[in-house]
């Protein structure tokens, strides 16, 4: 039966050191968090820190991809449509998506081209003129979940490359 | 201080006991859940294109580009070989450090694309039981006297880092006002999950119709105390294992609700059960079921055929280490009867390994 009796004096502290690094991480890793954003890895769980909801109402803001093709007509896909088969979450990588084509700007457009190849094949369309991310925000009433309000909050477009 | 230091010092040193066959249990727990439930699953990031590609901050910003195909999938072969050799204990201390490394890498590849998941609880707990002793029975280190002290500190430091991750979690949701009394910070997210996510499943929409501010609110303060209530309850076992107890029952709420599974979690937490009375258990049974070989290469195959059905989505999850298995339909059932083969085998082979261990190490008592 393994006990810690026998613990030699320097394993002891060395494991008296490890205990106070893994404790001392907390305040660090907020700090970090609270001045770039959450480390990986990190001794962390999910923090949810945002509160969506005030005052009765919850708001949740949706993403989804417009299409704008050759005869002017237009149509709406939703993240899941734009990245099939990805275990994670779609808003959040459509979100991604946005910083990365504001970050690369003019220098790499192969993200602007994959953009329009995922709306060729998600469309059947090969008359895709026009690319943009809307942004919906939709004010939930608490409780009987009732749809109060849609608006469009922000489009950020996608020129074609 | 001298006090604290002392609680520290029992904490750590004096408030768990384990004999070696439960550590060895709970090794072979662990790897098992690890491979057939738990492994992270990152091959989808070769689908994504590079320019998407940017890690989260910490060590894997040292990697500039998304690596090759291969290297990504090698990587989670890797992984599948280690954790194999975790659970039959072949040098089970360098392995349990590999296993986490890997894990960690390669969950950092697939948290590079905008979404961090928290799954570090299970990618660390082999590498702080490295230095346990869980290889020294029902291993082929045992077999071979590559044995080492059995020691328990890493139990309390396990609790000490899932203590500090969910003190995370409190603290973040403090600094964002979950405590507010007109915040329901938990009907808001629980009403984003169902509207946005769309996870709709088990009791997310009946949920969401409880027009119960009281009770809403009450649930946000609950979860932040109970988050940040691990950071003092780490010093005693008995508190600790209140503590997973009631974390059982918080995931269970999460997950019905929020549809969240934090599956990881749960089994990490299993390193704090009685493991020596399980494996005493275990001892008895062994001789017992041995008769049984037969019908459980049978349950496995079962198993392993319905997992492969349901697109092996939901368990099994080391066969995504093979590439392009999360695109098999029934066109490609030859695949399928293969790969539940060599499932079928490995399985197989685990057991004689173990039963062959286990005579060895009679034979060695006796003698």
């Amino acid at each position: 039966m393994g006990g810690g009796h026998g613990t030699a004096p320097v394993e002891r502290r060395i494991i008296r050191i490890l205990a106070a690094i893994a404790l001392l991480a907390l305040p660090l890793e907020l700090l970090i968090a609270r001045k770039a954003s959450e480390p990986y890895p990190a001794l962390a769980q999910p923090p949810f820190a945002s509160v969506p909801a005030e005052r009765g109402i919850a708001y949740v803001t949706v993403p989804d991809v417009v299409l704008r093709y050759g005869d002017g007509t237009t149509e709406a896909f939703s993240p899941d449509d734009l990245f099939p088969r990805i275990p994670q979450i779609k808003t959040a990588l459509l979100a991604h998506a946005v910083r990365r084509l504001r970050a690369l700007g003019d220098d790499d457009i192969s993200l602007r081209e994959w953009f329009y190849e995922r709306a060729t094949t998600i469309s059947g369309r090969e008359d895709v003129e026009a690319l943009e991310i809307r942004w919906t925000r939709r004010e939930i009433h608490l409780g009987t979940g009732r749809l109060i309000r849609t608006s469009v909050q922000r489009v950020h477009p996608v020129p074609r490359p | 201080m001298r006090r604290v230091i002392g609680a520290v010092d029992r904490a750590l040193f004096e408030e768990w006991r384990v004999s070696a066959h439960g550590l060895a249990a709970f090794r072979i727990f662990f790897g098992l859940s690890a491979l057939l439930f738990l492994m992270p699953n990152f091959s989808w990031v070769t689908t994504l294109p590079g320019a998407l590609f940017r890690p989260p901050l910490g060590p894997m910003r040292l990697v500039r580009s998304l690596p090759p195909d291969v290297l990504i999938h090698g990587t989670r072969i890797a992984l599948v070989l280690c954790l194999t050799a975790l659970v039959v204990g072949y040098r089970t201390r360098v392995v349990s450090y590999l296993v986490s490394a890997l894990w960690l890498f390669g969950a950092g590849l697939a948290f590079s694309f905008g979404k961090t998941d928290h799954v570090v609880l299970p990618a660390i707990l082999p590498a702080l039981f490295a230095h346990s002793g869980w290889g020294n029975e029902w291993s082929i280190d045992g077999s071979r006297k590559r044995v080492s002290v059995v020691r328990t500190w890493p139990f309390t430091l396990f609790a000490i880092c899932v203590g500090v991750s969910m003190a995370y979690a409190a603290f973040r949701k403090l600094e964002a006002g979950w405590l507010r009394t007109d915040s329901h910070a938990t009907l808001g997210h629980l009403i984003r999950n169902v509207m946005v996510h769309q996870r709709e499943d088990y009791l997310a929409t009946r949920a969401m119709r409880i027009d119960n501010r009281l009770l809403w609110e009450a649930s946000d303060w609950a979860t932040v105390a109970f988050e940040a209530s691990l950071l003092f309850a780490w010093l005693r076992r008995s508190t600790t294992r209140a503590w997973a107890c009631t974390a059982a029952f918080f995931h269970l709420f999460v997950t019905l609700t929020l549809n969240i599974p934090f599956v990881g979690n749960v089994f990490a937490y299993a390193a704090w059960l009685p493991w020596t009375s399980i494996a005493s258990r275990i001892q008895v049974w062994i001789p017992r079921i041995r008769s049984l070989r037969i019908p459980a290469v049978i349950g496995v195959l079962a198993l392993t055929v319905s997992a492969a059905r349901s697109r092996v989505s939901v368990g099994f999850r080391w066969l995504d280490a093979i590439p392009g298995v999360d695109q098999l339909d029934a066109a490609t059932f030859p695949i399928v009867v293969a790969v539940i083969i060599a499932g079928a085998t490995i399985v197989h082979w685990i057991w004689r390994m173990l039963l062959k261990a286990q005579r060895s190490q009679r034979s060695a008592s006796a003698g």
